[in-house]
């Protein structure tokens, strides 16, 4: 009994074996180079053409897939999309905005990779540089007139747009309204007020924020007059962090110690998080991510633009911006596209972004809408996205994170003057670049 | 020529014609079946390996929303390295095809009958039914894990970066051993390195003895015959192990907020202290904070095991000693802790190689701050993983990430091998004996 089992399992395994040794001998599809892809430009003739985006038709049969981070959202926007196009099959999978990219990067070769895609605006460089993203060609001049400018900046890589900008981020000041009646407009009148409330024995501070995170002290900087990357933020030899300009800013930025007077360390999110929700902070800088949060916390506050800096200008935010792109592993360039432009554009798609994920529609025509005018916090953030610029998206800006940030912790813990520490975060940027550069 | 030589130069040319010849007809035909999938499978294994060592040659070609396919270095790779396992396997049923034709062929010229195909059957399914059972599995390791390892240690023979070796745009090639030498050589990697690396030594070491031996501390206590609710006890210092280490961690994280932390909140409001403790500010109280949290989080497992021995300890023994007049400390000393090291030393090696990567406690705890200014890309606690961890992320420069690993994988292995050789639970097989 016990053999004929142990016969039977062997012979199973055996043939089992034989099979998937038989099944080397077809071809792998995937090791060869495609030449299927993309011949969008066979509809169009030539680039001239291009300004008509509305003329394009999308290619026969084709079936598309969508890659975004709310199952809320994915599940509608299928339906909108079959309305316009209900021969067009749309799949939808849930795939974090920060990681599509690198996830498309594995799953574009295999076959897997979605058609259109979301990710933040400072993927796509890298993205384009290495070749993961088409070039939305044919909608050139319709982005550049129906978009934020800020939010065209953020998608225009060497001269070529690669993406359809879709929301706009930045950070703004939140206030607690039973703490405060009418909210600082100057970082002068912060100080005088943090004079009176600040009682750091009981954790009373008149401002919280993640203090040392380079995205959040960025813009003190740049309200000074400095320009990461030059003036157009692009150039990889101009970090800049030499000029009078940068100084000046870090030397008022090190003067904010005395309206939040703690260590780096303990400048974090979760303080921030938590004494606002709790309803214990008066002011609290952080982005249109933390409202809903908020909302739920129940605290009822308010969004202003932040307050200026004494020589008059307002602080310069980084702003980030989601944008829809269209992957080069697809079959359907022009039904991607035109899913792209949908999403991008479309007032029913933007109304659904806005109820699911609570954000602000990058199109010029959405600050007209009802549901943006009447929103109490989202004008506020569009405002001080005006004062912004996007960051930085050359492939560089992910060696500045590090150096950058360790600056702004050298100063605030007073480890380095403010002319040290630039010096130094400028020289660990150089050798970064130099070691990637070779 | 004799006939174990003319099956064996058959079977070379024909696969399994030296099998008929020994009038093994089954097997002939097992090994012939092999030589046609070998004929199916030689182009894709041509052009597998083929790809493999030159990683693509036609670039991708963009022109505005029109883009052709070129090669994609990393797929090649990947596959590469599946067709030379596929290459490899068939290689391994050639050698075993001619061997088999040479020992029947010899049996034939001794003047014996070679085994039938119902004997050697069930020969084979006796013998070798455990090989059976195991190839799925062998298979699946091989794809899994044999795979992702060598393409990673692959990866640091490339130029595998940004900006400007990155596919599907652009190509990769091998640079051979230009990565070591260029780690070697670039000041800005060796300052860093030299810290970052005595931090990495130092941490293993003293998270592996604090663990270890506070572990053995706990397990005493609650194994003397002087407490009383042992299990309740047991229960209780068991909880930090059944906590996830990630969740636990960012707790911590909070609680030793200089600022918000309850740790310091508190300590200020009962007028304790004036100034907050530096928690997580001070690299050298950093450090110790990480030690503290580790051993919380580390120190159940080895209680655990621990305490496992000493129940296992036979009663009869400690008893006897004691009726030989043997003190506590005795006990302890030459029974108890013999027979404890003697079970738990190979973990103890594995624990230091588990804490030399522990990637989380550093990374969600302190994740590498405060900063040191005289590092690049790393800070004050940080290790070499979270440190590789950082490059890879935020530079890109997987040929550097994977030059690195490789480097931590042998400095761990070499310690491995060398303690667990010398370990006596290794050499004898019985320490009574």
């Amino acid at each position: 009994m016990k053999k004929t089992a142990k016969k039977a399992l062997a012979l199973f395994l055996g043939a089992s074996l034989l099979t998937s040794l038989t099944a080397c001998g077809q071809k792998e599809a995937s090791s060869k180079p495609e030449e299927s892809s993309t011949s969008a430009s066979e509809t169009s003739a030539s680039a001239s053409e291009s300004s008509k985006a509305e003329e394009l038709v999308p290619e026969e049969g084709a079936s598309l897939k969508l890659w975004y981070d709310n199952d809320d959202y994915n599940e509608k926007i299928v339906e909108i999309w079959n309305q316009k196009y209900p021969d067009i099959e749309l799949t939808v999978e849930k795939v974090g905005t920060t990681d599509a990219r690198a996830k498309l990067e594995t799953d574009g070769p295999a076959g897997q990779g979605a058609d259109v895609l979301i990710v933040p605006h400072d993927h796509v460089s890298v993205a384009a540089e290495s070749g993961l993203f088409l070039e939305m060609d044919k909608f050139t001049n319709e982005i550049k007139e129906k978009f934020k400018k800020n939010a065209v900046d953020a998608v225009t890589y060497k001269g070529k747009i690669y993406a359809f900008p879709l929301s706009v981020k930045t950070i703004a000041l939140f206030y607690n309204k039973a703490l405060v009646s009418e909210p600082v407009k100057t970082w002068d009148e912060m100080r005088e007020f943090a004079k009176s409330y600040n009682d750091p024995k009981n954790n009373k501070f008149a401002l919280l924020w993640q203090a040392t995170d380079a995205y959040f002290a960025h813009g003190f900087l740049a309200g000074y007059g400095y320009q990461i990357f030059g003036e157009n933020h692009d150039d990889k030899t101009k970090i800049n962090w030499d000029t009078p300009e940068a100084l000046k800013g870090m030397e008022f930025y090190a003067t904010l110690r005395d309206i939040y007077p703690v260590a780096s360390q303990d400048a974090t999110w979760d303080a921030m998080n938590s004494m606002f929700s709790a309803g214990q902070a008066p002011y609290v800088i952080t982005g249109p991510w933390s409202i809903k949060d908020f909302e739920k916390s129940g605290v009822d506050f308010g969004v202003v633009e932040l307050p200026t800096l004494p020589n008059g200008n307002h602080p310069i935010t980084f702003s980030t911006v989601d944008t829809v792109c269209v992957s080069s592993f697809t079959k359907y360039p022009i039904a991607s596209m035109l899913l792209a432009q949908m999403i991008a554009e479309n007032e029913d798609a933007l109304k659904l972004l806005y109820d699911t994920k609570n954000e602000l529609p990058a199109s010029n025509e959405a600050s007209g809408y009802d549901f943006i005018k009447n929103d109490k916090y989202l004008p506020a953030v569009a405002k001080q996205f005006d004062y912004s610029i996007p960051m930085p998206y050359i492939p560089e800006m992910s060696n500045v994170w590090t150096p950058y940030a360790k600056a702004f912790v050298a100063v605030w813990d007073k480890v380095q003057t403010p002319e040290e520490a630039l010096k130094a975060a400028m020289d660990e940027f150089n050798s970064s670049l130099n070691s990637t550069l070779k | 020529m004799k006939k174990s030589t003319r099956a064996g130069i058959m079977s070379a040319v024909v696969w399994g014609s030296g099998q008929l010849a020994n009038g093994q007809w089954a097997k002939a035909i097992i090994f012939f079946a092999g030589q046609i999938m070998l004929l199916f499978c030689f182009p894709s294994v041509c052009d597998g390996i083929y790809g493999l060592v030159t990683l693509g040659e036609t670039k991708m070609v963009i022109n505005g929303s029109k883009v052709t396919m070129g090669d994609n270095s990393i797929i090649l790779m990947i596959f590469g390295i599946l067709w030379l396992f596929v290459a490899v396997a068939f290689l391994l049923l050639y050698i075993f095809n001619i061997r088999d034709a040479v020992k029947n062929g010899r049996l034939r010229d001794a003047g014996k009958k070679p085994l039938r195909f119902k004997e050697w059957w069930s020969k084979i399914t006796d013998r070798s039914f455990p090989y059976f059972v195991l190839l799925p599995t062998i298979i699946l390791v091989f794809v899994f894990v044999v795979l992702p390892i060598l393409f990673g240690f692959l990866i640091a023979f490339t130029n595998y970066s940004a900006p400007d070796h990155l596919p599907p745009k652009n190509l990769i090639d091998w640079v051979g051993f230009q990565n070591f030498a260029d780690m070697f050589r670039l000041p800005m990697w060796n300052d860093t390195f030299g810290g970052v690396l005595l931090w990495t030594v130092i941490w293993a070491v003293v998270s592996t003895f604090t663990c270890f031996f506070g572990g053995l501390l706990m397990a005493c206590l609650v194994n003397s015959r002087r407490v009383r609710f042992k299990r309740f006890w047991r229960s209780i210092y068991i909880l930090p192990w059944a906590m996830p280490g990630m969740v636990s961690l960012l707790i911590f994280r909070n609680m030793f907020n200089g600022q918000f932390g309850p740790i310091n909140t508190f300590l200020r409001q009962a007028n304790i202290i004036e100034q907050n403790i530096p928690w997580l500010s001070d690299a050298l109280m950093a450090k110790i904070v990480i030690f503290i949290v580790n051993f919380w989080l580390g120190f159940p497992y080895f209680m655990a095991m621990m305490t496992g021995v000493m129940t296992s300890i036979p009663s009869e023994l400690l008893e006897a000693a004691r009726i030989d007049g043997a003190t506590a400390k005795d006990e302890f000393r030459k029974i108890t802790l013999p027979l404890v090291l003697y079970s738990t030393a190979p973990l103890l090696i594995m624990s230091f190689a588990g804490n030399f990567n522990n990637f989380n406690v550093i990374y969600f705890l302190t994740n590498g701050n405060p900063i040191n200014p005289s590092y690049k890309f790393a800070g004050s606690t940080d290790i070499l993983i979270t440190w590789i961890y950082k490059l890879t992320k935020d530079n890109r420069q997987f040929q550097m990430a994977s030059v690195m690993s490789i480097l931590v994988f042998v400095v761990i292995a070499s310690i491995s091998t060398f303690n667990f050789l010398r370990t006596r639970a290794f050499k004898e097989e019985d320490m009574m004996g």
